[in-house]
């Protein structure tokens, strides 16, 4: 007689306790995926990312970097006339994304010097790569795109500890791409001072960024 | 004799554990999403199966919550399931206690299924077993179609060949299973005397 049918002949109770392990089963697993896809509604790291960053900002440590002037200055409230930064991640000797991250900043700059832009929106380009991206090849990038110094600070940290802490509280995942360059998140940040990251827009959004970011300037 | 085997399966678990747990060799692995994937955790699943050999009494008790295969068939179901959601594999990467539970549950996955195996008759397996190569060859496909990259730690093309590889996964599945229970399904005759009315 097979399994089936002596729990057929028995009746449903011998089933129950199996039945009640099941539920909970049930219950755990679904409650574990809620979390991982921030309730089934994003289904890429990148997404629930962005998703939770908009739900719960996240809060930065004070960050010290070199900047393309070659001067060491304190992100994220070392300029007291910054009231909101559109940040993006970068290393400059990188071919594809990093590129259109700096011509859509390139847009961006230019909209901001618009007589009724508000003041104190400011781009930041960071680099990943440390180790290559002295003062002087931060400029060259600088330079490549005509960042304004004012409105534009292109920096790298100066430590490592602080870019890793730095990638990890935003979230910022850095993998090598095969081909000696990188693969990472790109997106644009928006962070307010002292070191609030409060929302992420996909690259193609640089507009409505900056309309965000102006609206918490202003 | 008995107490020998279980501790023989239990050393084999404690020794494949600690070599799929060696930082070499677990990084090599989770490196490559279609490794981590199709290589690390068949693996984990099998030591668990491994490691109820060698614990009879807890499978017993295991046995009482699972009549006819159900809830050890539900278990793996759900664990193998829940670590192919690309965040959940981001997050067993990004932090030791994710990769924990990982590791846990796809071991408690074989464990359960090594005494459900026995439990259950084939349409309670051809259920779960129909369901997982389903999940698993759309979730494959799912991975090739993606143009972007789901998961932070993985390239598009590692993607690409993880997805591939769900797709064998999938029909590799069905086919053991339809191989393994060949007798009880009638694909194959039962040997002779074996035969029940």
């Amino acid at each position: 007689m097979s399994a089936a049918r002596a729990a057929a002949a028995t009746g449903l109770r011998p089933l129950l306790p199996t039945l009640a392990a099941m539920a909970i089963l049930l219950v755990v697993a679904l409650a574990a995926a809620s979390r991982a896809t921030a309730g089934f509604r994003a289904w890429t790291t990148e997404e629930v990312r962005r998703l939770r960053v908009a739900e719960q900002p996240v809060a930065l440590s004070e960050l010290p970097v070199w900047a393309s002037d070659g001067r060491e200055r304190a992100l994220w409230g070392g300029d007291p006339l910054a009231r909101a930064w559109l940040v993006t991640f970068i290393y400059t000797r990188c071919p594809s994304a990093c590129r259109s991250l700096g011509t859509e900043f390139q847009q961006l700059q230019a909209a901001m010097r618009s007589p009724d832009a508000a003041p104190g929106v400011r781009l930041a380009s960071i680099s990943f790569d440390r180790a290559r991206d002295s003062p002087e090849a931060l400029a060259a990038y600088a330079l490549r795109y005509g960042a304004d110094r004012a409105a534009w600070l292109v920096a790298a940290p100066a430590s490592e500890a602080g870019l890793e802490r730095l990638l990890a509280e935003a979230g910022v995942v850095v993998i090598g791409d095969g081909m000696g360059g990188y693969a990472h998140n790109a997106a644009i940040h928006v962070v307010v001072p002292p070191g609030r990251l409060v929302r992420i827009f996909a690259m193609d959004q640089h507009r409505e960024a900056l309309d965000f970011a102006a609206r918490i300037a202003r | 004799m008995r107490l020998r085997r279980e501790n023989a399966a239990l050393a084999m678990a404690g020794a494949a554990t600690a070599a799929l747990a060696a930082p070499a060799v677990r990084h090599g692995l989770e490196a490559d999403m279609a490794l981590h994937m199709l290589v690390e955790f068949p693996a984990v699943v099998a030591i668990g199966a491994v490691a109820a050999r060698g614990l009879p009494r807890l499978a017993d008790a295991f046995a009482r919550v699972d009549r006819l295969g159900l809830a050890g068939w539900l278990l793996a179901s759900l664990a193998l399931a829940y670590w192919m959601i690309p965040p959940a594999l981001d997050a067993a990467l990004a932090g030791a206690g994710a990769n924990a539970a990982k590791f846990a549950s796809l071991a408690l996955a074989g464990f359960a299924l090594r005494g459900s195996w026995r439990r259950s008759p084939p349409m309670v397996e051809a259920f779960f077993v129909g369901n997982f190569a389903w999940m698993s060859a759309t979730v494959g496909l799912v991975y090739q179609e993606a143009e972007a990259q789901l998961c932070l730690n993985y390239l598009a093309d590692g993607q690409q060949r993880a997805g591939r590889g769900l797709v064998v996964l999938a029909i590799a599945a069905g086919a053991a299973w339809l191989f393994a229970r060949r007798r009880a399904l009638g694909i194959a005759p039962a040997p002779q005397g074996a035969r029940q009315a």
